[in-house]
């Protein structure tokens, strides 16, 4: 096992070199700059002003400089933010961005998991039909939608909670199930579909028959294998969510990493471009490495010695 | 009251049926299948702007209202910002909608944007009689004649080769808290909030309450002053910097504030600055005159890569040394002559110098601490200020704080204790926080939103000295032809667009400089005139095959 998760691990070096390249190039071949402006710099001032960032030299000295200064862990300045580094905006952005994400995620787990779990085991009851109906909608009504609405009736309306800023419960409430919710949705038809196959498989029935109680035949035989496609979806879905979300962050005024995803490139700061296309990236490749080593626990058939 | 009624409804009848005679009747003459009328036909035309709510509206109101007087087709070219500016610096485009807020109070920052050699210009338009009038403008002292030649260049910008079409002037809608008292709203949107108070039940509020919170609209890009370009990092810097001048809060007038008087000498080039003793720095040093030195050098040095520095190439030598042409600090026309006394050398008899002295990029900075801490020096932790308040926390992305400085020399007619200042993006979730009593002034709102907000006492809608337009592109035919860049202008109601789409009491522009500068007199602009558009057209032996509803 810990060959293999060596071995992955090693394997994921060229992708992130790979994705960190064509980042890279792509962005430099956008048009525009981080410095093209509304009023335009003259040229002589501009001049100046890219020799300070170095964007005056050609590409490939570019690309060298970028990826030594990345190998000592150094991300550059941001061409935008003046003030700060990409470093500093990542560390003061990111632990916020995972705040939400983690919460979102736990709260889409402990509804999704549960709500799919009844609506498999009462099948064709009026508690799966409700179930389904509120994971369709879910599932389709977009995340900025729900919260919107939420912000209109428990911040302006009723004034329970904060319509924007990050901190306190009366503030996290809102985006966190906003973005939780749809996740809730999917997690909540996928273990309900996972269950549903597992539960007439041979070896539940075997259980059944031997008379073990009900609650030890789901909690202990069928749950393990009727989440295997939870896990599996948890792999791309927790990186996305614990790498934020453009609408959520900018609607809730949360000081996240997500939005920076989005804006950053818009604006051509190309340095901190790079840094969250490395973040998110990192997750993506973090989070698929553990789900295949949860496999390996929770599906017998699976094994990487 | 019945006969009233009756005679209503009588000559509403007789309208409608005139008017269907008149429909019939003209509708046979009138109603010709397209291409009949001799000329060229017209070709099609792409309109391009940034990708937002508000332009893509005025795009689509503009291009029906070519389509129905003119025939023009246009097809809207919807782009993110970045590409726009490449367009537009690659002259990519037909016609692309711009936007230009003045530095200072003076026609020439908006007039000077269209010198044949300006870097704003980009519409390929080259003057050479406009460029000799701006040219002149700059070295003429006498103030009326000043304003009378650069009257004279805008009317040839806007009435005889009309390279763009001004469509309105903005306004600022502040919406504002009642208990909030003491701002003012001037042609620029500069808000001193020293001048400022809460309000609690007809007097001010005991101490603890003098808490001010603000939207600003997002993250500020730095609060360096010498590397700020925008209104974000402006709007902090007003409150915690202080230069040679402050604007009168109201008229924008240049009034003393570091400096306490001033000489010019008669060519109007050498002007000497009187400094106040009683300035000092939140360190505890004085605010000298090396304080300006120093700040303006810096923007001036290249390795800064100050954006702004032009906001200083008035002064004698600044452009050359900026561009490394020179690089003896000394050829520059900056002198101090003790610490408490700085003269500046001009290139020309710069009229509005006083006023730029009061922009951002020329506020002093204190040299210990930037020298200290290089980039890092305008965190809370560190940054060294001279003005009514201190900055005391920094949150990136979610708030900036400031508080009273107690050891500044006005301390005790600062009434605000502290001012929160959030970087909310999002113009919904700002009204959204000002409704819910999170927010105490917001700025910015929603195109969806103007009509309901523009009746609450709180909203304050005042002129702002910027002017919204298109520009064409001359050097794509049949653009090259000011005939039809006329035409074009002509042919929209402007009055219209302010009316039913921006609805927030935005001014219909015919001229490009907004009004309310002092001494200005602008030249007549041209007036809605659909007649006179086609005329214009067809002159320019183009086809005006518009269609009439039958």
């Amino acid at each position: 096992m810990t060959r293999y998760i060596i071995r992955r691990l090693l394997g994921a070096i060229p992708v992130l070199w790979i994705i960190i390249t064509i980042t890279f190039f792509l962005m430099r071949s956008a048009p525009g700059g981080p410095f093209s402006r509304d009023r335009v710099i003259p040229v002589e001032v501009r001049a100046n002003i890219e020799a300070k960032y170095h964007l005056d030299e050609p590409l490939y000295k570019q690309y060298g400089r970028y990826m030594w200064d990345l190998l000592h862990g150094d991300l550059g300045p941001s061409f935008k933010y003046k003030d700060r580094t990409v470093n500093e905006i990542i560390a003061a952005g990111l632990p916020t961005t995972m705040t939400l994400g983690a919460l979102a995620l736990a709260f889409a787990l402990l509804l999704g998991i549960p709500a799919g779990c009844i609506a498999a085991l009462r099948h064709n009851s009026a508690a799966d039909y409700s179930t389904m109906a509120f994971s369709m909608i879910g599932v389709s009504i977009p995340n900025f939608i729900i919260l919107s609405v939420m912000i209109y009736f428990f911040s302006v309306r009723l004034e329970w909670l904060e319509v924007s800023g990050w901190g306190t419960w009366r503030e996290m409430i809102n985006p966190v199930i906003a973005l939780g919710l749809p996740y809730a949705a999917y997690v909540a038809r996928m273990s309900r579909a996972g269950m549903l196959e597992v539960i007439r498989q041979d070896y539940i029935r075997t259980a059944r028959a031997k008379g073990l109680p009900e609650r030890i035949v789901i909690m202990r035989h069928s749950l393990k294998g009727g989440l295997l496609p939870v896990v599996s979806f948890l792999g791309p879905a927790g990186a996305a969510i614990l790498t934020g979300s453009l609408i959520i962050e900018t609607i809730s005024g949360i000081p996240g990493i997500g939005r920076e995803f989005v804006q950053s490139a818009l604006n051509r700061d190309y340095t901190l471009t790079m840094g969250t296309v490395i973040i998110y990236s990192s997750f993506l490749i973090g989070f698929n490495i553990i789900v295949d080593i949860l496999y390996a626990f929770l599906d017998p058939r699976i094994s990487y010695e | 009251m019945k006969k009233n009624l009756l005679k209503n409804v009588v000559s509403a009848v007789l309208i409608v049926v005139m008017a269907a005679l008149a429909g019939c009747a003209g509708g046979g003459g009138r109603n010709r299948p397209a291409g009949e009328e001799a000329g060229k036909p017209f070709p099609e035309l792409k309109l391009l702007y940034n990708t937002s709510e508000g332009h893509k509206k005025i795009a689509e109101t503009i291009k029906q209202m070519w389509k129905k007087e003119l025939g023009i087709t246009v097809q809207l070219d919807n782009v993110e910002w970045k590409t726009y500016l490449k367009n537009l610096q690659v002259l990519d485009y037909d016609i692309a909608r711009a936007g230009w807020i003045g530095d200072y109070n003076d026609p020439n920052t908006f007039l000077d944007m269209f010198l044949s050699y300006g870097g704003n210009n980009q519409t390929g338009w080259k003057n050479a009689q406009y460029d000799a009038l701006i040219e002149s403008a700059a070295s003429e002292l006498d103030p009326n004649k000043r304003m009378a030649i650069l009257a004279e260049a805008e009317d040839i910008l806007i009435n005889k080769a009309t390279p763009i079409m001004p469509i309105y002037f903005y306004v600022n809608q502040n919406v504002v808290k009642q208990k909030v008292k003491g701002m003012t709203y001037n042609l620029r949107d500069i808000h001193l909030l020293k001048y400022v108070w809460i309000e609690k039940d007809g007097r001010p509020a005991p101490e603890n309450e003098q808490v001010f919170r603000f939207n600003n609209g997002a993250e500020p890009e730095t609060l360096d002053p010498g590397l700020m370009t925008g209104s974000t990092g402006f709007n902090i810097a007003d409150q915690i910097f202080e230069g040679l001048i402050q604007y009168d809060p109201e008229t924008l007038a240049p009034m003393p504030c570091i400096a306490t008087s001033w000489d010019i000498s008669d060519d109007g080039l050498v002007y000497t600055f009187h400094l106040r003793k009683d300035a000092f720095w939140t360190n505890g040093d004085p605010v000298t005159a090396n304080d300006f030195y120093f700040a303006w050098k810096r923007v001036l040095e290249p390795v800064t890569g100050a954006e702004y520095a032009y906001q200083i190439y008035y002064l004698k030598n600044a452009k050359a040394y900026n561009h490394k042409e020179i690089d003896d600090f000394s050829k520059v026309g900056l002198k101090v002559i003790d610490d408490y006394t700085l003269e500046t050398t001009l290139e020309n008899p710069t009229a509005y110098w006083l006023d730029l002295l009061a922009f951002h990029t020329l506020l002093p900075v204190n040299r210990k601490c930037v020298e200290k801490y290089g980039s890092r020096w305008t965190r809370p932790e560190n940054i060294v200020t001279n003005g009514p308040f201190k900055l005391t926390e920094w949150k990136p992305k979610d708030r900036i704080v400031m508080e009273k400085w107690d050891a500044y020399r006005d301390a005790p007619d600062v009434k605000l204790k502290k001012i929160i200042a959030f970087s909310i993006e999002d113009n919904v979730t700002a009204l959204n926080m000002f409704k819910a009593d999170e927010t105490d002034w917001i700025r910015t709102i929603p195109l969806s939103h103007t009509d309901e907000v523009r009746t609450w006492p709180e909203s304050h809608i005042t002129p702002f000295l910027t002017t919204y337009y298109y520009r064409f592109n001359t050097t794509h035919p049949p653009l090259d032809d000011p005939r039809v860049r006329q035409a074009l202008n002509l042919a929209v109601d402007k009055a219209a667009i302010c009316k039913y789409v921006l609805k927030a009491g935005q001014k219909p522009a015919t001229t490009f400089v907004p009004p309310g500068i002092p001494g200005y007199k602008p030249p007549k602009g041209a007036e809605y005139n659909p007649e006179k558009a086609r005329e214009l057209l067809r002159e320019a032996g183009f086809a005006v095959n518009i269609e009439v509803s039958p």
